[in-house]
């Protein structure tokens, strides 16, 4: 792999590493997921349901602030602090920045996704064991078919796939706007986004040219509810391999055109 | 002399969100530099020093008008390797320390780790922040940041350096050190542009200089031609006695000429300054 790129990738993901402020929110996420450890409910169901839950909340939440903060500052900051000016005297061309800088990002979400679905499944034994001392071996046995399956893997995955997206829109939008700004474009984005089945319900029931704008609107934007699994995960359904292919290819060809098109307006920009 | 940069009607404007010209921040700009020599761009703020700067590293690109370097364009990727940029202020990732900073520069330029390592001792020890390695460049003062960006520079040990107000924010010592080192650099062969609007810094190390004024070139020649006042002369002698001086004026009023001053040449403020604060630190070590 080119050099230039890989070198980009390390110090991005070294300086998303080392920023104290994900550090804090990493660790208010583990917390959040080990906290799940004191919540007791009476039913079985209602237990595992509810762990799962938290845990998937914890895992999008913290993924998410990541991809907007990282995705919206990583290139704004280095224009703004002219970080870029010794970058780009050196032999590296600017799509390769734009490359290096948004495999980075990538990076760092896969990694910080990784550690808290450790901790999840860290967090999902205890309650097994526990489960186990309170309920007897079959309990735990179902239990451990019922939450430690490849859903949950299935899951996880759509999550970093949509957070591919989010970063690249925010790298995107970042060409054009200040940080506050893009970062509050992309939680709409991201609302929006989980919004298009209701879009091309408008589309259809409205007049002709809102109706045209709104089917505009819904082949643009990217379908963010296609990796909503939380609720299927929570509640044990089956999620089809085929499902999550399809998904994942559409999530990172849609990221990969918007970085093709980032790395094109920066071919062009005056710094 | 081959000239190492050649820059021909270089024009740029820059334009407002509607595209209609805002600023013309260079006019017609033709320079030359030659292999070898420290070349000064003065000029008040405003006057597109900084400008031609980023054209010449293609951050920017020109309205109009030409730029090669190594008589190549500046966008080619094997001519990079042979420039060194500092900008006006050492704009370097904070959270790295001074080794891993330049680590990633010495990266980025594809050198091979062991003459990486050894480069970054090698200019660490140059700029005097070996003891400093270690530390944050965030929590690096504003000497030591510029000290820094130099150290990036030399790490590449590139033909051609071009430096954006290379001494500003530093004390007079760190002032001296930086112009030998810059000084160093021409005597190994290496070609250096700077911009600059402490004239009294370009006077002393520069070999040509380029006077801009508003994007325009207003002036452009050696040091010594511009500066010399040709009508005149100077006579610096040591152990003249005030007999000698009367003798002297009327030798001049003899041959036609006029006395316009007598007296003792002055040391400059730098000067005085930097030999006492070492005299002074040589008393405290």
């Amino acid at each position: 792999m080119n050099n230039a790129i890989v070198t980009i990738v390390r110090n991005t993901f070294m300086e998303a590493f080392r920023k104290r402020i994900f550090q804090v929110i990493f660790i208010f996420s583990i917390l959040i997921i080990l906290s799940t450890q004191f919540f007791t409910f009476f039913t079985f169901g209602e237990e595992v349901k509810i762990l799962k839950d938290i845990g998937i909340a914890g895992i999008t939440f913290f993924s998410l602030v990541i991809a907007l903060v990282i995705g919206s500052s990583c290139i704004q900051t280095d224009m703004e602090k002219k970080t870029i000016y010794t970058v780009l005297s050196y032999p590296v061309s600017r799509k390769e920045y734009i490359y290096g800088r948004a495999a980075g990002v990538f990076c760092y979400i896969v990694f910080a996704v990784v550690i808290l679905s450790m901790v999840f499944y860290v967090a999902l034994s205890i309650k097994t064991y526990f489960i186990g001392q309170k309920f007897g071996d079959e309990a735990r046995f179902s239990f451990v078919t019922f939450s430690n399956n490849i859903e949950l893997l299935k899951g996880i995955w759509l999550i970093i796939v949509r957070c591919f997206i989010i970063v690249s829109i925010a790298l995107l939008l970042s060409m054009f706007f200040q940080q506050t700004f893009t970062i509050i474009v992309c939680f709409l984005a991201y609302v929006l986004g989980h919004l298009t089945g209701f879009i091309a319900n408008m589309a259809a029931s409205t007049g002709k040219i809102f109706g045209y704008l709104m089917t505009g609107f819904y082949y643009i934007f990217p379908n963010l509810e296609f990796f909503n699994v939380s609720d299927y995960i929570s509640v044990g359904k089956h999620i089809s391999a085929s499902y999550t292919l399809l998904v994942s290819i559409y999530g990172i060809i849609y990221s990969l055109m918007l970085i093709l098109i980032t790395a094109k307006i920066f071919e062009k920009k005056d710094m | 002399m081959e000239n190492i940069i050649e820059i021909k009607s270089l024009k740029k404007i820059y334009r407002d969100f509607w595209n209609r010209p805002k600023v013309v921040a260079v006019d017609g700009l033709n320079l030359a530099v030659k292999k070898g020599e420290i070349f000064g761009m003065l000029g008040p703020n405003g006057s597109g020093k900084t400008t031609t700067l980023k054209l010449l590293l293609g951050l920017i690109f020109p309205s109009a008008g030409s730029i090669r370097i190594m008589g190549v364009s500046p966008e080619n990727m094997e001519c990079k390797k042979n420039i060194g940029y500092m900008p006006e202020e050492s704009y370097l990732y904070g959270f790295l320390n001074a080794d891993e900073i330049l680590d990633f520069y010495g990266r980025l330029n594809g050198m091979p780790e062991k003459l990486r390592r050894k480069r970054i001792n090698e200019v660490l020890d140059i700029v005097g922040l070996s003891e400093a390695r270690k530390r944050r460049v965030a929590d690096y003062s504003k000497g030591m940041s510029r000290r820094i960006g130099l150290a990036q520079v030399l790490l590449k040990d590139p033909e051609l350096v071009l430096l954006d107000e290379p001494t500003i924010g530093l004390d007079p010592i760190g002032s001296r050190e930086i112009k030998d080192i810059i000084k160093g650099l021409k005597d190994r062969g290496k070609t250096v542009l700077l911009s600059s609007h402490l004239l009294a810094e370009v006077q002393t190390i520069c070999d040509r200089i380029a006077i801009l004024y508003r994007g325009k070139l207003v002036e452009e020649g050696s040091v010594e031609d511009l500066l010399t006042v040709s009508d005149e002369t100077e006579i610096i002698t040591s152990g003249l006695k005030s007999a000698d001086i009367d003798k002297l004026k009327e030798l001049v009023n003899k041959s036609g000429g006029k006395l316009i001053s007598v007296g003792h040449p002055k040391e400059t403020l730098e000067s005085l300054f930097i030999k006492l604060i070492r005299e002074k630190s040589g008393k405290d070590t």
